[in-house]
């Protein structure tokens, strides 16, 4: 891993407004994303983890420009070294930046189009940015084919012929198409059967180790992200809650919904004696958000400080490792990792 | 593991691979196709259009006279009936020449076969010269009679004398071609105003959606009538028949664009339009290559369906006397000119056009009901 | 046949007639569920997991499903009742549903009618079920959503499915699915649809009113993880045929069949930073399965026989069976 920013994210926001009656006023602001930043070194593979509508892909979308954000940086590290305010550049100048921040998405059905044939698709970012002929791009295609784990006899094919695993490979290849620096991977496998997640997450770690990719994985599956991630950001209603290493944030969490999150995740051994955590409540309205902390009306900790005062994120930094938590009681609060939530003691 | 089961456990997959890979790659269309086939009536009725707008097509050779030249002597004609069987059993065909009684008591003309006269009828044989869809003169009929001493109407005449099967098949040019062409505007107006309304949103939608909704709140017939009527008088047939297009387009393509607009909408946060701007496509490569693609099964079987409407619209404005002008013949035209009850009771035959424009709009609906059937090729 | 038995399957099939071939989505499954236990049935997408459950309740699809053989006794009346011999929409059927089996389905937005607000759904099934006047169920409506534990139930109770979150709309599920003290509830993939922290809630309610009711659970998801924390007992399915019956400790530490081994290497294990283990290939067509052992192409530990064969169901223990030519020579089930 090299030790280079590739992206810095700062202060980033992106509200989606509400419109409501005829005329289509401004009702009020969904807050999907509110102030936040974080960065994403070279190399490395950083998860974002959070319940439904919490902001993940609103986030990831705004770092490739699906999105244009409502304020705030993305810095990306282009490989001459230049840094490019990705925010603020015009539609012809993005073409540069898609190049090297692609994308693999969830659905692996919506995310292909089933009229076009795996040829067209995985060649489809080749063909709009003009690169080759279309003899080129079918030996490029038959290269990517091959080297997500599909043959290329495949290629005339169309979507529907695939299961929904070999469709992920196939989304996998278009992604691989433009050789890029960057793959943001938006609940790539959340649709997988276990089998054959496995299969694609095997498949992305491979990739990394060849091309050196940096990932932002996001995913909801908090074991999924373990696996595969060095860091991990926990979201929570459009904010980061807190960012640490992976084996950090698993072992010894610093925020309570990190907490519960971990409390919350079915083991199935029943040797692991593990009692079942659960947060109450529901993820409040996004447009409508709880005043001072966010996690308040659902904290097993709140104190009144809590629902006055938002919390400022807290810095700590250990054997120069950084990480940080949102949360009035960092200092204070001792919180049970996974670990200690799922003991090794062998039940009864 | 044992080296000898893996070699024959990849043999197998192989094979299976193999096995797959004969099955030719069935790509989306021909998968709809193959279903669409299934459907006996819908491709029923797709024949009965090719059928009719063959015939229609090639009305001047199909038809033995023009369609303006009046019979004097046979005014109110009933159709002939073909015989094959004379004495000789099976031969070439041919028709009895009628002879007029007139009933006294009941004041009322009848006809009846004079079986002594005899008239053959001949196939490809020469009559008066037309023009042939647009490209040459020629002379050549599909069916008459050899000689001009008697004439053949095979749906009747009517009160000028002048040949049904000429009259309708030429009027079915006129009602089938308004339509299409009618249908072909509402499709271009209604896919592009829809797909940039729903790709585009903001204010272009805002402003879009008013327009559509304000064209809705109108019902459809009185508007039809209203801006026909608006047609200059004094304007050449042609000219209103290209009016008559255009306002049928116009007021049919707002409900198109608005089905449009919402299966664009769905579509365009659709994963694999986000993938393909996340690579840098532009919008008209999406809206060209992801967009109207994956909305065109859709926009045929809207325009398949809406058919029969326009049929039927054309056919009321020319009933009304507010769409086609004589000279120029359409079925909604050749309706209106039998516009009493003593016809239905003297001449039924000349409400033919009403069995032509049945049959037309039943396949149609055969049809465009296949089409939606076949276009979500993967429901059961 | 010993009391504590509530439901029995025996040998049950349920094909599809689809236009494509026939598809064998249950094919010769036999369990049975205990009164008070809970049951896990875990297995990857189509594998026949709802078409047990649908057969079950009498709701197989019609016209291409079918049940083709195999009987379902319930054991909850004095006599044992053949569930398959009933016609789906029989008074006695009806009577079962509901109030003697209830199920809640995998997803919560379409399994509520959007045009009826929460409590009229609920008083719907009390009425059918237990002949009770409106007001009377209209208060057990509004018990239930307590007892499922939605904050302000008086208000809830008025409100549209719409209206509600996906972890809210599935109490209300759980909530309809218990209002007539069911014996059974069979959860088809009930928290699928959920978060972690809703999952958690509702497995939690689940296990809560498990105690409450004394009632049998048929829990069904493709996470084992789930399985493990609520079951005793679990089934493992791949394309219609039960591989693997075992206590849920002997699946995590003891399984027989390469099937379960497989999935367990495949998921990930917080904390163990190691590389994992796939299932190679993907479940096959239903129409076009392999010959032998269907799970013979993704399996490594094949035989010989596998590829030609199918194995019978081997009995390795009292409780544990399993499907797979690896244990010949034990004492053959079917
Ligand atoms: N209504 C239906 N018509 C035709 N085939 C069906 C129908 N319902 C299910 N099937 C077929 O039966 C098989 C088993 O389906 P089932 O719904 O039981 O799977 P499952 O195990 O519940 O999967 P999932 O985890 O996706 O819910 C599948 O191959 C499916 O295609
Ligand atoms: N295009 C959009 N228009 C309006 N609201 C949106 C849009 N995309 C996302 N949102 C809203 O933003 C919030 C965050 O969404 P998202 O980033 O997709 O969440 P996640 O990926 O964490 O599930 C949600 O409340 C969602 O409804
Ligand atoms: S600030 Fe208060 S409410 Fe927020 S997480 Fe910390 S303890 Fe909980
Ligand atoms: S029978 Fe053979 S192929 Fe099937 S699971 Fe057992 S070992 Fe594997
Ligand atoms: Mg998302
Ligand atoms: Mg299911």
């Amino acid at each position: 891993m090299k030790n280079d920013y590739l992206i810095q994210v700062r202060e980033l926001k992106k509200y989606f407004p509400i419109k409501k009656g005829l005329l289509r006023r401004v009702k009020g602001y969904i807050k999907a994303v509110d102030n936040i930043s974080f960065h994403l070194m070279e190399g490395e593979t950083v998860g974002l983890v959070g319940e439904s509508g919490c902001g993940k892909s609103t986030t990831g979308r705004c770092i490739n420009r699906l999105f244009k954000p409502t304020a705030g940086d993305v810095l990306y590290k282009n490989s001459e070294g230049e840094i490019i305010n990705v925010t603020e550049l015009s539609r012809r100048e993005l073409k540069t930046i898609y190049k090297d921040i692609q994308m693999i998405f969830q659905d692996p059905f919506s995310s292909l189009d089933s009229r076009m044939s795996v040829r067209d698709i995985v060649a489809e970012p080749l063909k709009v940015n003009n690169i080759g002929d279309r003899k080129m791009r079918t030996e490029k295609v038959d290269n990517l084919l091959n080297r997500v784990g599909l043959s290329s006899y495949q290629m005339n094919r169309y979507p529907h012929e695939f299961s929904g695993g070999q469709r992920q490979r196939i989304g996998v290849a278009r992604a691989l198409a433009l050789n890029p620096r960057l793959i943001i991977c938006d609940e790539p496998v959340s649709a997988l059967d276990v089998s054959v997640q496995a299969q694609v997450i095997n498949l992305l770690e491979d990739l990394q180790d060849e091309f050196g990719f940096t990932y932002l994985f996001i995913a909801h599956d908090l074991s999924v992200v373990e696996h595969i991630s060095d860091r991990v950001m926990v979201m929570y209603l459009g904010k980061l809650v807190e960012t640490a290493s992976s084996n950090l944030i698993y072992e010894e969490p610093l925020h309570p919904y990190t907490e519960s999150l971990l409390g919350s995740i079915p083991v199935g051994d029943p040797r692991i004696k593990k009692k079942r955590k659960s947060l109450p409540g529901n993820v409040p309205d996004p447009s409508d958000p709880p005043s001072g902390c966010n996690l308040a009306p659902r904290c097993p900790y709140v104190e009144e400080k809590c629902k006055n005062k938002e919390p400022k994120i807290v810095k700590k930094e250990k054997d120069n490792i950084v990480r940080t938590a949102a949360c009035h009681f960092v200092d204070e609060l001792k919180l049970n990792g996974y670990k200690e939530l799922a003991n090794d003691t062998p039940a009864i | 593991m044992d080296s000898d089961l893996t070699y024959e456990k990849k043999q197998k997959t192989s094979e299976t691979e193999d096995k797959k890979e004969k099955n030719e790659a069935l790509s989306q269309k021909k998968l709809m196709w193959r279903k669409f086939k299934r459907n006996r009536v819908a491709v029923l009725g797709l024949l009965v259009i090719i059928f009719i707008y063959f015939l229609v097509g090639f009305a001047n050779f199909f038809s033995p006279y023009p369609q303006n030249k009046r019979h004097e002597y046979y005014t109110n004609k009933p159709p002939h009936i073909v015989n094959f069987w004379d004495e000789n059993g099976l031969g070439r065909p041919f028709i009895y020449e009628y002879e007029q009684e007139y009933d006294m008591e009941t004041f009322q003309t009848t006809y009846v076969q004079n079986e002594e006269k005899k008239h053959y009828i001949y196939f490809f044989n020469r009559g008066e010269e037309y023009n042939l869809l647009g490209f040459f003169n020629t002379d050549i009929k599909f069916f008459g009679l050899e000689d001009d001493e008697y004439r053949i109407f095979l749906l009747g005449t009517d009160r000028f004398g002048r040949d049904m099967v000429s009259r309708i098949l030429n009027g079915g040019r006129i009602s089938l071609s308004i339509s299409l062409l009618g249908v072909l505007i509402m499709v271009v107006l209604g896919s592009l105003l829809g797909t940039v309304s729903g790709y585009y949103g903001g204010i272009i939608d805002d402003l879009l959606q008013r327009v559509i909704e304000f064209l809705l709140s109108f019902p459809r017939i009185p508007l039809w009538m209203a801006l026909s009527a608006a047609l200059p008088s004094d304007w050449s047939s042609v000219r209103i028949y290209i009016g008559i297009v255009i306002i049928l387009g116009a007021v049919g393509w707002p409900r198109l664009g608005r089905q449009v607009r919402a299966i664009v909408m769905g579509m365009s946060d659709d994963e694999f339009v986000q993938a393909a701007k996340s690579s840098g496509a532009s919008d008209f490569y999406i809206i060209v290559r992801h967009l109207i693609p994956n909305s065109l099964s859709h926009i045929i079987v809207v325009a398949t369906l809406q058919v029969p409407g326009m049929i039927l619209g054309e056919a009321s404005l020319s009933f009304l006397g507010l769409g086609i002008q004589p000279p120029m013949t359409s079925w909604g035209v050749l309706l209106q000119e039998v516009q009493n009850v003593r016809s239905l009771a003297l001449t039924p035959w000349l409400f033919l056009p009403t069995i032509f424009i049945i049959i037309s709009i039943l396949s149609f609906n055969f049809l465009g009901d296949g089409l939606r059937d076949a276009a979500d090729p993967f429901s059961n | 046949m010993s009391a504590n038995i509530l439901l029995e399957v025996n040998s049950l099939k349920t094909y599809f007639h689809n236009e494509v071939g026939l598809v064998k989505a249950v094919d010769n499954v036999s369990f049975k569920v205990k009164k008070g236990e809970t049951l896990g049935i875990v297995g990857e997408s189509g594998c026949g997991k709802s078409v047990t459950s649908l057969s079950i309740m009498n709701l197989v699809p019609q016209p291409r499903g079918v049940i083709e053989g195999g009987e379902i006794i319930y054991h909850g009346y004095d006599n044992p009742l053949e569930i398959t011999t009933l016609n789906s929409q029989s008074r006695d059927m009806r009577n079962i549903r509901g109030n003697r089996i209830a199920m809640i389905f995998q997803e919560p937005m379409t399994s509520l009618n959007p045009v009826y607000t929460v409590g009229e759904q609920i008083m719907e099934s009390v009425r059918l079920h237990q002949k009770r006047d409106n007001i009377k169920a209209r208060a057990r409506a509004i018990e239930m959503l307590k007892l499922v534990g939605l904050p302000a139930p008086e208000q809830i109770v008025d409100e549209y499915p719409h209206e509600l979150s996906g972890g809210m709309r599935q109490r209300v599920m759980i909530g309809m699915a218990l209002s007539c003290n069911p014996d059974l509830l069979i959860a088809d993939e009930p928290t699928t649809a959920l978060d972690v922290t809703i999952e958690a809630q509702i497995l939690d309610l689940m296990e809560e009113l498990q105690d409450e009711f004394n009632m049998s659970i048929m829990l069904i998801t493709h996470d084992l993880e789930v399985i493990g924390e609520m079951s005793e007992r679990v089934i493992v399915m791949y394309t219609g045929k039960i591989m693997e019956k075992a206590n849920i400790d002997d699946i995590f530490h003891n399984s027989k069949h390469p099937y379960t081994q497989g999935l367990l290497n495949s998921i990930p294990q917080i904390g163990a930073n190691k590389r994992l283990i796939p299932i190679e290939g993907s479940v096959p067509d239903l129409t076009d399965l392999p010959s032998g052992c269907y799970f013979a192409p993704r399996c490594n530990q094949a035989k010989e026989i596998c590829w030609v064969d199918e194995p019978p169901e081997y009995s390795i223990t009292e409780v544990q069976k399993a499907k797979c030519w690896l244990y010949d020579g034990k004492e053959e089930l079917s």
